[in-house]
Order: C-alpha cells, then structure tokens, then sequence
C-alpha cells in the first residue's frame, strides 16, 4: 500500500509539556483519514509540523515520500490546507485572492474553481473581511481545492460554524471528493462531524496514537452488549480486557466489546455467564465508539 | 522570480495608498528644493521647516510602512496565510528587501538626485552622496525591519518600541540611582571609557570599537533577519539577541586593535610643538560659581569654582590658529601647602573654542593688498581652565600655585576659497557648496547682505570629527566656520560683518536628506554706536565691492606640554574703585573709562549701563576726552558726546528708549558743524 503521509517517532516538546510523544501513523493514499482526539491532544501540532510550520524535536514525517523539513514549493503546490487558525488574506476581495492564489499552483483550475465558488455561494467582489467565519472557511477551502491537490489537509475545519453551515461544508466536501482520487487528512475533536466522509479513523490522546483503524473495521468490531442474567451476581468478576465499560445493574449487564465476533462473543458469554436468560448486540456509531474510548483512555491515565 | 515579483505586486496592492503618499513626500521634497523657489530667500527659510517636517513624516511613514509589508506575511506564528503556499522563504526574503529597495530607497534616492541635478551638484558629488543617503536610510530602516520581522501584528510591534523606549528610559533612572548612591555609572561601565584605557591621543582605538560595534551590530541584524525569514526559529532568534548583546559588551570591553586601520584617516600630528610658545595671560585669571544642572544626580549640585584663564599661542604660521583640544596628566602644584589632588576635576576642561581674536588676525594675514577698515570688535572671552569644589577654594584662594599639563592642540587654517561678485542672485560653487546671493540691502548704517548656502552634506570628512553633530552643518571639506569679508576691489578697503556669531537666520535642521542648506545675512556697517569715521558703504562703493569667502580648514593637531605658573585662585579686578565709580585702564597704564560701578563694563558704551544720574567718560590714552554720556534726569534717554583727541567735539546725539533718535550733529576737526542728519527710532529719515 502507498501511502501519502507516514509519520515516524514523531515526538514535539513545547518546554516540558510533550504534546506529541511517539506517534506512529500511516495514511493511504486515496483515503479520507479522520484524525481524532479530544482539545489537546496533538493533533493541531502533528499538523503543524506535517506542513514544515514548526519544526519536530524528534521523528519524521513524510509527505509524498519528502521530509516534511525539507518540503518544497512544488510540494507543497500539491497540498491544500484549510485550518480554523489560518488568516486569510482578509484585506483582498475574493476576485483578489483567487488571483494571488492562481498563479502559485500549475494545476490551478479555473472551471473548477468557479463551480465551487458558486457551490458555496461566495460573492466574487466582496472583501474577505466582512465575511462570517463561515464563509471565510468556504473562502479558504476553495483557495485550497481548485488546485486539485493530492493531499487535502483539513484541522478543525468545522470549528466554531453553526449546524447549517457545518452540513452545507460537509455535504459540498463529499460531493467535490467523491470521484476524486485525493487523500484527505481531516482532524477533529468531535467524530460526528467526519463520520460521514471518514474511511479510516486514527485516535490520539495527550500526545500517543491509541489507535488506526479502517472505519468499517473499527465498526465491525465494536458492539453494545446487554445480558440479561436469571439471577442477580454477588460474587466478582474478572471480565475480559476487550469489555470495556461493563455496568451491572440488578440481572442486566451492559459492556462495550472492542473485539466483537458473534461466536466468540458468545462463547465468552457461555463461559462467564453460564446462566444468562437472553444476549442482545447492537451496533455502535464511530462518535459511540470515539467517546467510549476516549473515557477508556481517561481511565488507564488515572 | 516569478513568485518574487507575485509577492512583490501584492504587497503593493496591499500598501499602496501608503506607498502613493511616501511618493508624493519624494515629489514634494523635489519640488520644494527646486531653485526656483529657493530664488526667494524667505520662502526658502519657510522651506527648510518644511523639508524637515517632510522628513519627520517619511521617519514616521517608514514605521508603519515596513511593518505592514512584513506582517502581510508574518514571520512569526503559525497562522500565515503564506506558511501553507508553495512560496518559498528566499523567494518572500527576496520579495520584501526588493520591495524596501524599490519604495523607500530608491524612490527618495531618485527625489534627493532631482534636487542636486535641480541645483547644479557636480556629477562627483551626486556619486558621493548616494552611498550616504542609502546608508542613511537604511540605518534607520533595518532595525524598523528586525523588529517587524520579531512580531505578528503592528499592535505587538509597537508595544515592543514602546516597551524599548521605556526600558532605556527607566535605565536611565537606575544608572542615576547607582550614579546617586554609589557613584557608579553603568553606562561608562559598559562602554570603553572605564574598561579600556583609551589613549586620548590614539583616537584610532575608538574609531576601532565604534567601526566594530557597527560591524557587530549589522552582522547581528542581518542574521535575525534571515533566521527569521529563512528559519523561523524563535527560540534561537531569542539567542542570538542575548548573544548579540553579551558580544556587543564583551567588544567593548575587549576590543583594541583597530583592524582596519581607520584611525589613520584621523588629522594628523604635526611635528610643531617645539616651535610653539604658549603663554598664558595671568592677570586675566578669574573666578566664577558654577555649577551642574542635573536633576537626578545631587551629588554634583555642589557648588563649584570654575577658573578661566586665557591662553596666547605664538608660533604658528599667520594664517593658522590652534585651539586646545583636551588636557592629559594635569596636576597643580603649591609652593606652599599640599597639592591639589582631584585631579578628574582638573583634567576634564580646557579651552575648547578659537578665541575670535585669533581668528581676524589669521584673516587678516591672508588679505594681503586688503586693509580692514572696521576695527573688528575683539572678544576677550575664555574658557575655564579647570573647576575646584567650593570648599578646596577657600582653602587654596589666597595661595599661589603651578598648573601643568599635557595638551592636545588642533591647528586650523584660514583659506580663501570663493571670490564672489556682489550681484544678487549670484551662485557660486564652493566645493560641494553652492553659495546664492539672495538680497544686498543698502542702508544708512552701511549694507545687509542676506545669502544662502546649500550644501551637499558629504560626512566623508566631517565624520571624522569627534561629537559629529546631525544639526550641524558643515562647510566644504569639514571646516565648521565660513566668513565672508566685504571688500572694493578698487580701493582695497574691506569690512568684516558686524555680526559673524549672529548671521544664521535659517537653521539646516536635522533631516535625513543630504542637500541642506541655511540662509546668513551679514551687516556690514560704516556707522554704529562706535565707529562713526569709516568709507561710507553707498551705492558707489558698492558698485566695485565683492564677498570674499574664507573658510577655516582643519590641519592637524600637536602636543605640547603647557605650564602656567602662579596662578592664583582669588578673583583679579580689573579696575580700580574711587568715589562709587569704576576706573578701568588701558594695558600701558592710562586710564580708560570711568564709570559708575553699577554693571559697568569694558567694550560697550556706557550709556546702555551708567547709572541715571551721573555719566560715564572714556579717554584717550593721551589723558584727553574721547567719549562722555548720561542720562537725562529723570527719563531713559541718554545724551553721548564724543570728542576729537584735540578735544573737540565730534559727534552729539541722543537715543531715547535705547535707540538712536533725534539729531545727529557731527563736527570736523575745526569744529564746523557738517550736514545734520535726523533719526527718529533708530532709522535714518532724512
């Protein structure tokens, strides 16, 4: 498999505080990767230093097989980035910004570009500072998509936009990505906001990758499980490590298996229960299983 | 390039309203120092005020011009717009110092090359003067340029000049703390001054570390730049700047070799110290307080003594004077008692100016076939010799003692460097200065001659002047005083300008361009409160009179151990006292004046001091009457009468409220009374 982006050791010190420690991450070309993490995690910082806009301590990232130190203009010509924190060239009309924007990709596309300012109904003549912050993030995302880049960064790009706007985005992203060979990176801190476009799914928490997965895969494999028990427990139990959040209440047991197989889930079941009335699975969201992980993660750091 | 010329365009679509008002300055400037306007003298004084509030506006324009040209694009943070681009940070350095190069340099470089071609400059001149203007600019724009490269927004950058400028400030008020109560001066601390011994008389040394702390400083500023533009690390910014600033102490501390041998382009030493005599006059010694006006600093609000004493130096050729520069290794010695023992309070003063004196009799040497005939009113005044504490006077007033010292002497000499035609509106290139004669203003005194100089202000010399002054304004090849001596070039009689100290009616106010110019206007007078028997200057005069320019060259320097014996401390009258008045002599003995001792002086007429009620006489030193004057009982109004030596009487007039009104009678030698002519406020009427 290629991959666009490969990040090695990756590690980032700010004084003593270590916002990025060890990080290990493949991304595959042609995916859209959701980069999640609750505020603080790492990934504004990972993305950081994966555009060569601050350096790394330790590790490297790769982009398109360069040192991302070492990233130069023509790959970055390859590359669009949109990010809640980027300042727009505010004091240019759009017209101004296209026109400043144009001459610096070879594969700039004008048809394109102007489909997707009418997608978004961005008004060509107006100066990009009386814009809302929504319509700033459109601004930028056209800036940043009518190159046709290879590579789709995106860092919070639904920050701070209200539900409308965030599904207008969201339903205009999918629609521009759809019969595009691109890979696109998204992070953000609230995995509904990707579960729609994400195929792949990478989880960081203070700093360390907790987990990457294929976002059917990860699905696939993560069920509630209830139990419904003939006779109360008083005894304790050692339940298996893939349970995770197992609650008991009366003759009902609710628990997360992370390692959902029909038969083997049952099997266990069998074993630990052996006299259980009834076992019900049902599937779990990515926002389900983001939340439940991430509590998971609260409570090893503890 | 491509991508250079891209940034280049949108910055100044970004900048260009203000870069449309930096361009009309230049356009402005250029069309205010055109010589059309500069014809008319008045307009020209109104624009010399103009010109440097042109140049306070560009200062302020390159404030807020190149921080914004920097933010556009910051260099700082991790939000630019450009960080996420495929521009590379050569291409944004390139783009930015091209931008910096084309509108603030080269634009008032163009301005400022239009004004001298405007006004004649030689082609060597102009060539001369760019590499300065650039360099000017630049000594201004690049640390406006660090700074905006060390912070995101304009607010931020401000703040920190602001901070900046407060930090000195309260540095300031901490160096008078410690200077307060510990007599410790940080500031000298950290220059050369205390650190290193410098030689007084190897200047080179110091010319080596102020060449080394600019070097320093440029290395430093260059590399912030590019570490900012080409690495954006801020943490080793940081560290060059704490860095920077360790090395710019340790350089002055250390540093003391001068590696580019600049000292040799100093005045040189003249091997004439054998052939000079220096004698001081004793009999002029006297004493005054003084004291130090600093608010902060009590311990020098003590009261001092500061002793003057005027030097005489002999030996030099006729057209050359010699001005003490500084004292080494001066002591004072008693006869009797302990020697005076503090000696920074000794060795720190000496005669720093050319005593007026010295200078017409350098004039008058090279004059030949010319006789001056205004007696040139001479000015005794001096310099203080050294000053003493309050307390150390008392003890040493009435004792005699023996000061001496080692003394550094620069030797000027006066040249004649223009033969001027007296036309208005005439120029007239001296060197790298253009003189224009504005206005000649004949009137019942004598003349007004108003001028104006305009001056490509190459420092290639003045620099190596110590206290180099911004304000100043310096004559052809560094000589710091032009005199224009009025001369008929039938008769060969001349006049000096009635008032040389006192000519300058337009200022060369600092500004950063280097064409500056002043206006002077000179009375040349044949009648005035003294001299009433001289050629009339009239039209007829005039008609054969040319301005002779002589300009005072710098020529070296000697060394020359001076030692003035018995001085005292105790202040010397000058005069005797008798019935209330003050009887002042001549140097052989005659007496002089006689005048009442209220605020009587020598060198004035005594109707501007005498007393109401009484009157003031002058003699000739044959003992006859030359002058009596006195108030009219109860008013201002004072009557004069002067005498021949013969005794009789030669002028009668009257001035009311301290001018000259009324009739003015003159009589010749056999008393016949010559055409009256009537004053009334000090004008002539008829």
């Amino acid at each position: 498999m290629n991959y666009a982006i490969e990040i090695q050791n990756l590690t980032k010190r700010f004084g003593r505080l270590v916002a990025v420690d060890g990080l290990y991450l493949q991304v595959p070309q042609g995916s859209i990767f959701a980069f999640l993490g609750p505020n603080g995690a790492g990934k504004t910082t990972t993305i950081n230093m994966m555009m060569d806009i601050t350096s790394p301590t330790k590790g490297i990232i790769s982009v398109f097989g360069v040192d991302s130190k070492r990233l130069s203009p023509k790959e970055v010509s390859q590359i669009g980035y949109v990010s809640e924190n980027q300042e727009l060239l505010e004091w240019m009309t759009v017209e101004q910004l296209i026109n400043y924007c144009k001459p610096m990709y070879s594969t700039w596309d004008d048809k394109f570009c102007k489909d997707l300012l009418a997608q978004f109904d961005i008004p060509y003549k107006q100066k990009i500072k009386t814009f809302s912050r929504g319509m700033k993030m459109k601004t930028a995302l056209v800036s940043s998509l009518s190159f046709r880049p290879k590579l789709l960064i995106l860092d919070e790009p639904f920050s701070g936009l209200d539900p409308v706007v965030r599904e207008e985005f969201i339903d205009g992203l999918l629609e521009i990505t759809q019969n595009q060979e691109w890979t696109i990176f998204i992070s953000s801190h609230d995995i509904h906001e990707v579960e729609r476009l994400a195929d792949w799914v990478g989880i960081i928490h203070l700093g360390k990758k907790r987990l990457v997965e294929e976002t059917e895969s990860l699905q696939n494999r993560f069920r509630t499980i209830e139990i419904i028990l003939k006779e109360a427990i008083s005894e304790k139990i050692n339940y298996p490590e893939e349970w995770l959040s197992v609650q008991c209440k009366d003759r009902i047991i609710n628990f997360v298996d992370s390692q959902y197989s029909d038969k083997q889930t049952r099997e266990k079941i069998k074993k630990i229960f052996p006299d259980h009335s009834d076992v019900s699975a049902a599937g779990m969201t990515l926002r389900e299983i983001f939340v439940i992980l991430a509590k998971q993660y609260r409570m090893v750091k503890k | 390039m491509k991508m250079c010329a891209h940034i280049f365009r949108k910055d100044l679509s970004k900048l260009k309203w203000l870069i449309g008002v930096w361009t009309l300055l230049a356009l402005f400037y250029f069309l205010n120092n055109t010589s059309y306007f500069l014809d008319n003298y008045k307009m020209q004084i109104q624009l010399t005020d103009i010109n440097s509030f042109i140049a306070s506006l560009q200062y302020l324009m390159i404030i807020v011009i190149v921080p914004m040209l920097i933010h556009v694009d910051a260099l700082v943070g991790n939000s630019a717009f450009w960080l996420t681009r495929p521009i590379s940070r050569k291409e944004l350095l390139v783009s930015k110092i091209s931008f910096i190069l084309v509108f603030l340099i080269l634009i008032p470089l163009l301005s400022e090359v239009a004004v001298f071609i405007n006004n004649g400059v030689a082609v060597k001149f102009i060539l001369l003067a760019i590499p300065q203007i650039v360099y000017e600019k630049l000594y201004f724009i690049v640390p406006v340029f660090i700074l905006a490269t060390l912070t995101r927004k304009f607010s931020k950058f401000a703040l920190v000049g602001i901070i900046i400028m407060v930090s000195l400030f309260l540095f300031g008020l901490v160096e008078s703390f410690f200077s307060y109560l510990w007599d410790i001066h940080i500031t000298e601390y950290l220059s050369n001054k205390t650190l290193i011994k410098t030689d007084p008389y190897n200047v080179s040394l110091e010319w080596s570390i102020s060449f080394a702390k600019m070097v320093f400083n440029g290395v430093i500023g260059i590399w912030i730049i590019l570490n900012q533009f080409l690495a954006r690390n801020s943490k080793k910014t940081v560290k060059l700047i704490v860095l920077g600033v360790i090395f710019v102490v340790l350089i002055n501390k250390f540093w003391c070799w001068d590696i580019l041998n600049i000292g040799s382009l100093k005045p040189k030493l003249l091997n004439i110290s054998g052939s000079i005599e220096i004698e001081p006059q004793i009999e002029s010694v006297s004493v005054s307080e003084g004291q130090d006006y600093n608010f902060y600093k009590k311990k020098q609000e003590l009261k001092y003594k500061n002793v003057y004493l005027i030097q005489d130096i002999k030996g030099l050729p006729q057209a050359q004077v010699a001005v003490l520069d500084k004292f080494k290794n001066a002591s004072m010695k008693y006869a009797v008692g302990k020697d005076l023992t503090w000696h920074e309070d000794i060795v720190g003063y000496g005669f720093g100016s050319i005593y007026e004196h010295d200078s017409i009799d350098a004039i008058k040497a090279i004059l030949k076939d010319t006789k001056i005939v205004n007696p040139y009113n001479k000015s005794n005044s001096s310099d203080i010799l050294f000053k003493i504490r309050e307390e150390d006077y008392e003890k040493f007033k009435d004792k005699k003692g023996e000061y001496s010292a080692e003394g550094k002497f620069n030797v000027s000499e006066y040249r004649i460097t223009s033969i001027i035609p007296l036309v208005e509106d005439t120029k007239v290139w001296v060197g790298p200065e253009q003189v224009v004669i504005y206005d000649i203003v004949e009137n019942s005194l004598g003349v007004k001659i108003v001028l104006g100089e305009k001056k490509v202000n190459l420092k290639l010399n003045a620099d190596l002047q110590k206290d180099i002054n911004q304000f100043q304004f310096y004559s052809y090849n560094g000589s710091s005083q032009a005199f224009y001596v009025l001369r008929n070039k039938v008769t060969g009689e001349a006049y000096f300008p009635d008032n040389i100290d006192d000519s300058q009616i337009s200022s060369p106010q600092y500004n950063q361009n280097i064409l500056r110019s002043r206006v002077k206007q000179f009375f040349y007078k044949h009648k005035s409160d003294q001299f009433f028997a001289l050629p009339e200057i009239n039209k007829e005069w005039l008609k054969d009179a040319e301005l002779v320019r002589i300009d005072e060259y710098k020529v070296g320097y000697f060394i020359k151990k001076v030692r003035y014996e018995q001085i005292a401390f105790n202040e010397k009258k000058d005069y005797t006292e008798k019935d209330g008045f003050r009887i002042y002599s001549y140097d052989t003995g005659e007496k002089h004046w006689e005048c009442p001792d209220a605020e009587a002086n020598m060198g004035t007429t005594c109707v501007d001091y005498c007393n109401k009620q009484t009157f003031c006489k002058e003699y000739y030193k044959s003992g006859s009457l030359k002058l009596e004057g006195f108030y009219n009982e109860g008013t201002d109004n004072s009557t004069v009468k002067e005498y021949y030596e013969n005794g009789i009487l030669m002028y009668e007039y009257t001035y009311v409220d301290g001018e000259l009104d009324g009739v003015v009678k003159k009589y010749d030698r056999n008393g016949k009374l010559l055409p009256e002519r009537i004053y009334k406020k000090g004008k002539l009427v008829e």
